[in-house]
This record gives C-alpha cells, structure tokens and sequence, in this order.
C-alpha cells in the first residue's frame, strides 16, 4: 500500500508542478512581446481550411484562427463552459440524453465584427455532413446528408436561433459529446459567398487564405518550405492580459528534429518539445539548464501490437450482418501465457533507463497516468525465470535445455487446436519498427534480446513505415510491431475503435490484432452508456475493462513519455500545464529572436 | 549535325514514354498506397477509404491510371462515391494536355505550383555550389596536376577523399552547431558579441514577414550549405580536373610543344588546360538537370526549402502526381541536357563529327 501511496505522490508531482511555472507578468504592451518562433518538423500545411484539414502541420496554424465549439480546459483537459477561444457558454442534455442544447456565448465576433452565431457552426456542419469534402470527421455523423450511414452518433445538428445549437443523438452515450467538437466553426458569411453549396470548391483551393479569423492571431503568410507567420490580432477578445502581447507568431519549418534543438539553444526558436535523449543534458548542463523547462507525462503511449490472428490468413471480426468471424490464432501469440511470458521477459524498467534516459513512464494498459481512470495497480513485472515456466506451461519447451536455442511446440496451443503437424516448430517472431528512429531500433533490439534470452526466436527489423511497415499492420500480415500513439482530448478511455470485432477489418480497422473478448465489450458499452454519465460509475466500468486488458494482454504496453518542453531564458507568462504547453501564448514576452 | 539533332529529338519521344512508364510502375506497384498513409485514422471506415482512392483515382489497374495520367480521364465516367454505379465525367485531361493533375497530400494543389514554389531556393543555391564547387575544383585540380606527386597533390588527395566521405548530414549539423553555439559562446566568454549565432543556422532568410530580400543582401545564409555541399562537388571535380590535365599534357601535341621551346605556363595554360576543359562538357548536361534537382540532406539540415526536400515528403507520402511531375520535368531536362552536351562536345573538340 505504500508503494502504490509513493507511486501516486510521483505523479502527483510529475504532472502537477511546473518547474518554472511563473504567474502572469507585466507584459510592455500590445505586440511588443517580440516573434513567437515554433518549429514545424511535419512539413507545409496541406490547407488553412480546418473543414478539409488532417494534418498537424494545418491544425497548428488554424487552432489560432477559428474558435471552437466547445473549449477543452488546458488546466483539467476536460470540455468546460465559457473558456477562451470557443462559443458555448453551457449547455444541457434533454432526459432522455439524446437531445443537446448549447447556448452560445454572444460576447464574440469575427475579426470583420461580424458576430459568431450558430450559423457558422451549421454552416461547417453541413459541409463536413455533404460527403464533399472527404472529411474524417464525417464518422461523428450517423449519416451523409444524403442518407448514407457513416456509423458516427449525431443525427442532426440544429440551430433554432442564433445562439442556441441543438444537436440530437442515435442514442444516450457519455463518449459522443466530444464528437460535437470534431467540427470546427468557420465563418459562415465569408465561406456561403465563396463556396455556396458547393462545399468541394474548398478542395480547388487548399491554401486560400482566411480573410476573417477569430483568435489571437491573424493574416497568414505563406512561403512554402520556411514557415506560415500570422500577426498579432488585437481585437481578440479573449486575451489573457486584455491585449496580444507577441506581435508575431512564426511556423518556421524545420524538417530535422537535431537541427531544430541546435537551433533552440542557438536562440532561433522560442521554445521547443526536448528530445528525449537531449533532457538530461537539459537538467544537468550549466548552460542548458539555464532555459526554463517544464516536464509532464505525456499524452500518449509506445507499444508493440500483437497479432493474435494467423497473419497468413487475416480475417475481418464480423461479416456483413455483423456475425462474427471466427479467428485462426496465432500460432505463438494466440496463447495468452506466451504472451504473457513476453510481459515478464522484457525489463522495462531497464528498457526505459537505458535507451530513454530515463524519460518514461512504464504503463501496462492502454490508460493514461494522467487519465481519470488510470490503475498504477496494474503494471508487469520482470521475471525471466516466471516467462520460462509459462512458456513451459503454453507447451514450448526448451527441449536441449539451451536457453539460447529456440523452445519447440510440443502440444503448444496451436498444435492442439489447429494442426497437429505444428509440434516441433520453433517458437519464432518478427519484430517489427518503423526504420528512420534510432530509439525505436534500439528498443526492437532490447527485446529481440530479451525475448531470446528466454527461448524465443525472434528476429528483429526496421522497415519503411510506408512501404512496409503499415501495409503489414493495416492487413494484419504482421507477429509484433512497434508504434507510438498520440491521443487526444478530452481523455477518452474508450476502446471501441480498437478492440472491437467491428473495427477488426484487414486493409482499414485499428483493431490490427483480431483481440476480442465479449466482456469487455459489454463492459466498454455499459461505461459508455452509463447513466447520467456518472464518472465514478464509468470509471469502475473502466477499471474493470483495464484489469480484463492486463490479463489477456492484446497488446504489450511499454511507456509513456516522460516529455520537456523549454523555452528561452528570459520568456515571460510562460504558464504550462500537462495538457497544453502553449495556452498562453497570447500573453507571452519571448526574447529577440537570434540573428546573426 | 541538322539531321543528328533531329534524329536526336527523335529518339527522345520514346525515351520520354520510356521513362514514364517505368516510372509510373515503378512507383505504384511498390509497396504501400497513398490511401493507407492519407486515412491512418480510426475514424476512417473501409467505405471512406474506398471513397477516397476513387477519388484520388488509385482504384483502377495500374495501365489504366497510368493512362488517366497521360491523356486524362474526361472521356470516361466515374464512380466518384463508391457505390457501384457511374455518376460523373472525370475533369483530368493528362499530361500530355498540360494537366499534372492534383496532389494528393496538398489535396487540390496543383503539382506544378508545388513544385515551382520550391524551384527558386533550390536553384539559388545550386548556382551557389556550383560556382564554388567549380572555381574551386578547376584551380585545386590543375594545380595538383601541375605539383603532381608534391605535398599540395597530396594533401588534395586526402581532402578530396575526405570531402567525398563524409556525410554531408553529419557535416552540416556539425557545422551549424560550430557557427551557431560553439564559436560564438567562445566568443562571449572572451568578451567578444553577444553569444548569437555567427552565422544563420537553417533557412533561406530571416524568418519575417515581406518574403526574402533579393540574394545579395542574405549571402550569409547561404555559406554553410553551400560550403557543405560545395565540399563533394569540389572533390569530385579537382580530381576530374587533375586527370584530365595530366592525360592532356602527356599528349603528343604537348611533348612538341615542349620541344618548340614555349615556356612552361604557356604549355600548362595556353595549350593543356583548354583541351583538358573538353571532357567537362559531358558534365554540362547533367547539370542543367542538377541546378533544379534538390539535395535532400542539406535541405533538410539547413531547412532550405528546396524541391528536394517536396520530393522527399511527397516520396514518404506516396504523393504520386507530384512525384510524376517531378519525373516529367527531371526526365525532359535530362534528355535535353544530354542532347546539348553532345552538341557542346561537338563544338568544343572538332574532332567530333556527328
């Protein structure tokens, strides 16, 4: 009990205190806070239309120019009522949950003075809705605006008048709420005159240049390959300190990470995401500790996907009626004790002090540290001697008592329930990362020894993410292959895209390893309908779900990072907090950007 | 030579056809598709995916939208929302129409543009290297052919083996961090600036707004890329330079010079040097191609927003009308640059004749 005390402190710790969290400091004035330079590793923005929008790279530079529907608290990372930067001012559900009101704020304008209503939020509504534009977030609709279903919750989006949007749900769930803000308000005046109805004239011209914008920053220059700037927009309402202090924020493209760090330390960029090799350097060297830093847990994971499917015969979970597939398993990972032989054979502690310096969080499950329904209970524990004995007990047996040869199947699973000719083979796997990250190699290679040392086979390769990498995880073709997983907010603990039978779908589902277990199916879908939305009740319903995961292992979770943003010395009103670094740009000083 | 360079012309088309196809096949039987790296997404379902490779026109068998690529798709109708049944006209017209079709990462911009955008950058500092990998390269290697088997031959020797092994990213970022931090940090600790970079450490120009000012007045972001990737040219060329030199001055044409009595720079660079020259203009051609071809390392380090670095992502990205359209001009500029540096050798040496 007191570990798990010690274990929560840490955290606590770890993603409560800001080491140089400063409060809001005089500023000199109205864009005299100096250029805010960010570094842009993604390559251009394919738009600066956030309806056709899908890369990082454009949802940078549009996050400053349109508000959202509903704001996500950069202190909770949860949806709240009357934050900066969007329109509803609250909003309540009808009894039966399927009906949501919200009621916009009225103190909010374009930067043209036309107000922000309703109307602007419909208007991206049914752009997204058209089926026009080929929008990802066409999936929070339950149809197309003609009819065909597209699997998303929203029925229909109203507006009865011009600060009041009703959007109607298929049914009551607590997960569907987010979904309201996968559409971000445009203006309705300035977009109806250029495009009409015909919504997929937004894709003739993906970089037109927004006239009217509501954020901290406006007027977007363009130079392909060397950044997107926008200037100070001191009619923003919304300011932290009742005006804009940067005169300038510059996407300055970067393509190489390294180069981007020199170039922190060099004074070229106002602030910069640490690489973790570069944040003990960051801690320790008397001139680089001098840049004020703030650690956190990050808001995302490193995995190795598990195939528990035959990768030579990959089958979708359900078939067109949604009567479920029966699955091949996998000769090796089919077996729950292989793969939790796996679990206790990997040292990740050793893994993440030794490869990462350090800067990760060892998790077991896909939940978050940071997450509402995180269990610290649940974490692996290193145990060769144990991963032996239940390789022993799953029938792979060291036949030469060699520990360095392969173990054999003998009446391994595989052999039972599918082909008894299988007896004999070696207990062999791939493992597979995306080539061009030294640290993703070095983990591939800690594992293949790990896995080894305790009788497997497995061989080890970085391959190209395009050509390689994704086909075999997107059809299922693949044994273990290594990802990183960025997730959103809110936090959502949800995992019906992932290990429902429904998304197992070779060529397209994210359920890449055929894992089902009705269980925890039931059991996701009673937390996402709880009623009244209870976090208590679904938090259970979720930890429930977590202690299922950690047992059957579908996947082997191995950390979170440990991440570090620094900014330049000198940098004022720099307050960040775990779910966003750079909340307040609005109010920052940055020094003089270095030139030679 | 009329009829050589008609002839020439000639044997192009099927080359440019050549070239095309291969390309395209190439392209778009490698592993991978654009429609996996656009929708790794859970919100994309299979009937999304579908709709989009309809959409992007990556359906069809690889001959047929090789064809759409060449001569357009507006004489055929197409299932544009996946539901089985024919519902538009397609509003490509190929190529070979002037229509490059439109990016698939960029979606809806036109590959040309694209490209274009980037030309100008890459072509500035192109002109930079070679004008430094020349001047440099021609001197170094006529002077090491000159002091043959002395100290200056083989020190350039060893630089020039140097120049050409190390690793242009390993170099760059090596230089940027000397420039950047270490020098003027030393500097600083003598009481001399402000601890500032001594020289810019990536990009074209200062990062405000108005776009960059004309080339002469931001010389200095363009010293550490062009030092970088001047140091190959200026190795590869020296040696050319060196060996040309010495296989024209051991000429019979030399040894009677020699023995009319001319003096020893006139025979070095009045008679040897310009017939050493001639060799250099099977380099004219494919550097015509090289002045707008990117370097995707030193773009990178250096942030130079260059066509290389386009290329690059559009390659990860399975772009594949930009890639095409970056074929179509490599390869056109490529057999007219061939075509001209037969010409060119034609001229300079009358002892070819076509």
């Amino acid at each position: 009990m007191k570990k798990l005390q010690c274990i929560v402190l840490v955290l606590i710790a770890l993603v409560a205190l800001p080491i140089f969290a400063q409060e809001v400091d005089e500023a000199p004035g109205p864009g005299l806070g100096g250029v805010i330079l960010w570094d842009n590793t993604g390559g251009d923005p394919a738009t600066f239309n956030p309806l056709i929008s899908s890369d990082t790279s454009s949802s940078s530079v549009t996050g400053w120019l349109y508000p959202a529907i509903i704001g996500v608290s950069p202190e909770t990372g949860l949806e709240e009522p009357n934050l900066d930067g969007a329109m509803a001012e609250s909003w309540e559900y009808d009894e039966s949950g399927t009906v949501l009101t919200i009621n916009l704020r009225q103190d909010i304008a374009w930067n043209d003075g036309t107000p922000i209503t309703s109307a602007d939020y419909l208007w991206a509504v049914n752009a997204t809705r058209s089926g026009e534009i080929d929008s990802p977030r066409v999936s929070a609709f339950a149809t197309l605006a003609d009819g065909t279903p597209t699997g998303g919750n929203i029925v229909s989006v109203e507006a009865p008048d011009d600060y009041t949007v009703v959007v109607t749900f298929e049914e009551a769930d607590c997960i569907s709420f987010s979904d309201v803000n996968d559409v971000t308000p445009v203006p309705a005046h300035i977009f109806e005159e250029l495009y009409g109805d015909n919504y997929a004239a937004m894709l003739d011209d993906p970089r037109a240049i927004p006239t009217v914008s509501f954020g901290p920053f406006k007027d977007i220059e363009f130079a392909a390959g060397e950044r997107v700037s926008l200037i100070a927009d001191q009619s923003y309402p919304d300011t932290i300190l009742d005006f804009v202090s940067p005169s300038e924020w510059v996407y300055l493209s970067v393509a190489d990470e390294n180069v981007a760090t020199e170039r922190f330390i060099g004074g070229e960029l106002s602030i910069i995401g640490v690489p973790s090799t570069r944040q003990e350097e960051f801690r320790t060297d008397p001139i680089l500790k001098e840049f004020p830093r703030y650690e956190f847990t990050g808001n995302g994971f490193v995995f190795f996907a598990m195939n528990h499917a035959n990768p030579e015969n990959p089958q979708p979970g359900v078939d067109e009626e949604g009567n479920l597939i029966p699955q091949e398993p996998h000769p090796v990972l089919g077996d729950k004790l292989v793969r939790q032989a796996i679990s206790h054979a990997v040292d990740m502690d050793a893994l993440i002090e030794g490869i990462r310096d350090g800067n990760g969080f060892k998790v077991a499950t896909h939940t978050l540290p940071t997450s509402w329904v995180y269990n610290p209970e649940a974490q692996y524990v290193y145990d060769p001697e144990l991963a032996m004995e239940q390789l022993t007990e799953a029938g792979w047996i060291d036949h030469d008592n060699d520990p360095d040869t392969p173990r054999i199947c003998e009446d391994c699973l595989y052999a039972q329930q599918v082909d008894a000719d299988f007896n004999g083979s070696e207990l062999t796997l791939t493992l597979h990362v995306p080539a061009g990250g030294d640290i993703a190699s070095q983990m591939g290679l800690f594992f293949q020894a790990e896995m080894n040392k305790v009788g497997f086979n497995a061989e080890f390769e970085a391959i190209d993410w395009g050509s390689a990498f994704l086909p075999e995880l997107d059809g299922q073709t693949f044994d273990m292959n290594m990802l990183s997983w960025s997730l959103g907010l809110p936090i959502n603990p949800d995992i019906s895209s992932f290990y429902y039978p429904e998304s197992d779908i070779p060529g397209s589902g994210f359920n890449f390893g055929s894992y089902y277990n009705p269980e925890v199916v039931e059991l996701n879908e009673q937390a996402r309908v709880f009623p009244g939305c209870d976090v208590e009740g679904r938090a259970e319903l979720y930890r429930q779900v977590q202690d299922i995961l950690f047992d059957e292992m579908p996947y082997f979770y191995m950390y979170v990072a440990e991440s570090m943003t620094a900014v330049q010395p000198g940098t004022l009103n720099w307050n960040p907090t775990p779910f966003s670094r750079t909340y307040s740009t609005d109010a920052w000083v940055s020094p003089t950007v270095a030139q030679p | 030579m009329q009829k050589y360079i008609v002839r020439r012309f000639l044997q192009a088309i099927p080359t440019f056809f050549g070239i095309t196809i291969l390309s395209y096949f190439i392209m778009v039987i490698a592993p991978g598709d654009p429609v996996s790296i656009l929708s790794f997404n859970p919100s994309m379902k299979q009937e999304d995916k579908a709709r989009l490779a309809i959409q992007l026109g990556v359906n069809d068998p690889v001959p047929i939208q090789y064809l759409r690529w060449l001569i357009g798709d507006d004489w055929m109708m197409l299932d544009t929302n996946a539901d089985g049944e024919v519902d538009a006209q397609g509003d490509n017209y190929g190529i070979l129409r002037g229509d490059f079709g439109t990016s698939f990462k960029f979606r809806g911009s036109n590959p040309l543009v694209l490209i274009s955008e980037r030309l100008g950058a890459t072509f500035e500092l192109n002109v930079a290297v070679l004008l430094v990998g020349l001047t440099v390269g021609i001197v170094v290697g006529v002077l090491a052919a000159v002091y043959r088997g002395r100290l200056f031959d083989n020190m350039t020797r060893i630089i020039a083996v140097i120049g050409d092994s190390v690793p242009a990213f390993w170099l760059g970022l090596m230089a940027i961090v000397f420039f950047g931090i270490f020098l003027p940090r030393l500097l600083q600790a003598q009481g001399i600036g402000e601890g500032r970079p001594i020289l810019p450490m990536g990009g074209r120009c200062a990062p405000v707004r108005g776009g960059c000012p004309p080339v002469f007045l931001r010389m200095e972001y363009l010293l550490l890329p062009t030092f970088v990737s001047a140091l190959g040219v200026i190795a590869g060329f020296s040696r050319f330079m060196r060996a040309s030199m010495l296989e024209t001055i051991n000429s019979d044409y030399i040894r009677t010079a020699r023995a009319k009595g001319l003096t020893n720079n006139q025979i070095w660079f009045k008679h040897g040097l310009r017939n050493a020259f001639i060799p250099f203009t099977i380099f004219l051609g494919p550097t015509l191609v090289g002045l707008i071809g990117g370097s995707v390392i030193i773009e990178r380090v250096f942030s130079w927003p260059g066509v290389g670095l386009l290329l690059f992502e559009s390659v990860v990205s399975r772009d594949y009308p930009v890639i095409m359209a970056s074929v179509v001009i490599g390869s056109v500029l490529t057999i007219f640059g061939y075509i001209i540096s037969d010409i060119l050798y034609a001229v300079f040496d009358p002892r070819v004749r076509f």
